[in-house]
């Protein structure tokens, strides 16, 4: 049997041929740019390829000659354009960034450079994290590597597209109602989005600060639960990250729910047969299958899209032009404000602002904030009761595949149609994951499919047993 | 609370969220944010108990109020991203 190319290599294969001195990080870290090289003038994933990989491989690979190295010494990742690393532009997608030099490390970037992590780049993205197909980024389109006619995805869609075209490792994303999930989905990956709090937001570029959590984008559960795991942890600089706690034990035998009533119009026919078929695999694997109802959900897409863009217009006030970011000057200080953040914001975050200023303005904010807050806590009920019954509850991550570039970036309502069956883990808090499912043919190429698993608060461990499970099969 | 939102409100919040936008584009934001709000609309209908919000408690999450690092360190990799500085300030216009 030939040989597995480096680039094909999972974290795990990787980090025991690093320990074990059958390759370095020097010719792993050089097999992926070489990939990069080769691929990403077609796919656009990356926003930059840093030029210092190699010596950071190298600092990898003296960790490991050291004895110092762990599972993640060596092992080349990308990083999506939203999380800070000291020294290095991070422009949130967006003009308004665009020479922007992190000034500190996201204690998710400082935790991981401990572990000796080799950084790639920087990977595009819609702007703020405010898409579901990358179409928003104010730099480039990403084209999804399973068809260059479609998106990767978003608004991780760079993340999604630099591991597809094998041009990294694994990936890290952002999640605030999908984002991490279904780029994965869309790209034939594994996507986590943790429970909120589970992992430090210090040092994430903020969207919508109560949904928002960092998560992988690998190409297994085993390696996206390694970068969970060096990810997670209390933070005193997030002051809503979780205390940490004593591992749980996970059910021999699982019960999952099927919330059938929300599996209705609007899905397309084959995702659907693909989701009834994955059911079929879990009953065979001993999986008991049981079906719930969420009374609430059909409301969840209209709360989030009310709560994000809320928080959002909250959040991106701060870019005003005069402390950091992109300054165009006007005629006095309110004209630098208006001409700096017209010529920064692009034609989606600029919608979101305006929505959630109206949202939150005098007169609205009882009928759709506060409202939503509500349903938002009706949702949380529902989903606990649910989770008395079942260990994890299974729906699609997404209504459709991967759709064409194009498609639906000029109508905002269709593309928000597209987060139906994501936004209620980020309002809910809980942790969910994308696993592939099978593919589907379109015009003769094969779009790949996906679960989607959602756990009670900080069952990450539920995810992981249950997704090797399925995976396996 | 009137009902919809009219064209010359996106206007309004075009204001308070201080962003200009060329004449042509308010018309598009109006149309979307219209069909936006159409949509999202839909949580009227859903009855909510009046004590719904009650049911989180929220703590407040508080550090000691003390040094947590040393005074100065960071101040210049900040202000190099400042568009304009003086002497250690950011420069803006004057408002007054």
């Amino acid at each position: 049997m030939s040989e597995k190319p480096l680039i094909d290599l999972t974290i795990v294969e990787a980090s025991e041929k690093l320990a074990s001195k059958e390759i370095s990080a020097v010719e792993l870290a050089g097999a992926y740019l070489e990939q990069i090289e080769l691929r990403d003038g077609e796919i656009g994933a990356y926003l930059e390829v840093y030029d210092d990989v190699l010596e950071q491989a190298k600092r990898a690979d003296e960790m490991i000659a050291s004895g110092k190295g762990g599972v993640l010494t060596g092992i080349p990742i990308a990083v999506k354009d939203l999380i800070l690393i000291e020294g290095r532009v991070v422009s949130a997608g967006s003009k308004i960034l665009e020479n922007y030099k992190a000034t500190y490390d996201a204690t998710v970037i400082a935790k991981l450079k401990k572990e000796g992590v080799v950084f790639l780049g920087r990977t595009n993205m819609d702007e703020f994290g405010m898409g579901s197909s990358t179409e928003n980024s104010a730099y480039k389109i990403t084209k999804n590597p399973h068809d260059t006619s479609r998106v990767p995805g978003g608004s991780s869609g760079g993340s999604s597209a630099a591991v597809a075209m094998r041009g990294a490792i694994a990936a890290l994303g952002t999640d605030t109602g999908g984002s991490v999930r279904q780029p994965a989905s869309f790209c034939g990956l594994v996507g986590l989005k943790p429970t909120y709090g589970a992992v430090s937001r210090n040092g994430l570029i903020a969207y919508g600060s109560s949904l928002d959590q960092i998560g992988p984008l690998t190409k297994t559960v085993a390696d996206a639960e390694i970068i969970f795991n060096a990810m997670k942890g209390h933070d005193p600089m997030d002051s809503t990250s979780l205390p940490d706690e004593e591992s749980k034990e996970v059910p021999k035998i699982f019960t999952v729910g099927i919330p059938r009533h929300f599996l209705g119009e609007g899905i397309d026919v084959e995702v659907l047969k693909n989701f009834n078929e994955s059911v079929e695999r879990l009953k065979e694997l001993g999986v008991t299958i049981k079906e719930i109802t969420l009374p609430n959900i059909n409301y969840s897409l209209s709360t989030y899209y009310i709560i994000a863009p809320a928080e959002a217009s909250s959040n991106l006030s701060k870019f005003d032009g005069v402390r950091y970011g992109l300054h165009v000057d006007g005629e006095n200080l309110l004209g630098d404000y208006l001409e700096s953040k017209g010529a920064g914001f692009g034609a989606e975050v600029r919608r979101r602002i305006v929505l959630g200023t109206y949202i939150l303005s005098h007169g609205y904010y009882d009928a759709y904030y506060t409202k939503a807050n509500k349903v938002r806590n009706i949702l949380r009920k529902d989903f606990a009761d649910a989770f008395k019954e079942v260990d994890a509850i299974m729906m699609p991550v997404s209504p459709m595949p991967a759709f064409k570039i194009g498609e639906k970036s000029e109508d905002p309502l269709s593309m928000y149609l597209a987060d139906i069956f994501t936004v209620t883990a980020n309002l809910v808090g809980v942790p969910a994951i994308s696993i592939p499912s099978g593919f589907t043919e379109r015009e003769g190429k094969q779009l790949p499919l996906s679960i989607q698993l959602i756990a009670p608060h900080r069952r990450e461990d539920i995810l992981f047993a249950l997704g090797k499970l399925f995976e396996r099969k | 609370m009137k009902d919809g939102i009219e064209e010359k409100d996106i206007k309004n919040l075009l204001t308070l969220a201080r962003i200009k936008v060329s004449p042509g584009e308010e018309g598009k934001l109006f149309t979307d944010v219209q069909g936006i709000l159409g949509y999202i609309s839909e949580i009227q209908k859903i009855a909510v108990p009046e004590d719904t919000l009650e049911v989180r408690t929220l703590v407040n999450v508080m550090r000691e109020d003390d040094t947590v690092h040393e005074s100065g360190l960071y101040t210049d990799a900040i202000l190099g991203e400042a568009p304009k500085t003086e002497n250690g300030y950011i420069v803006v216009k004057k408002i007054l």
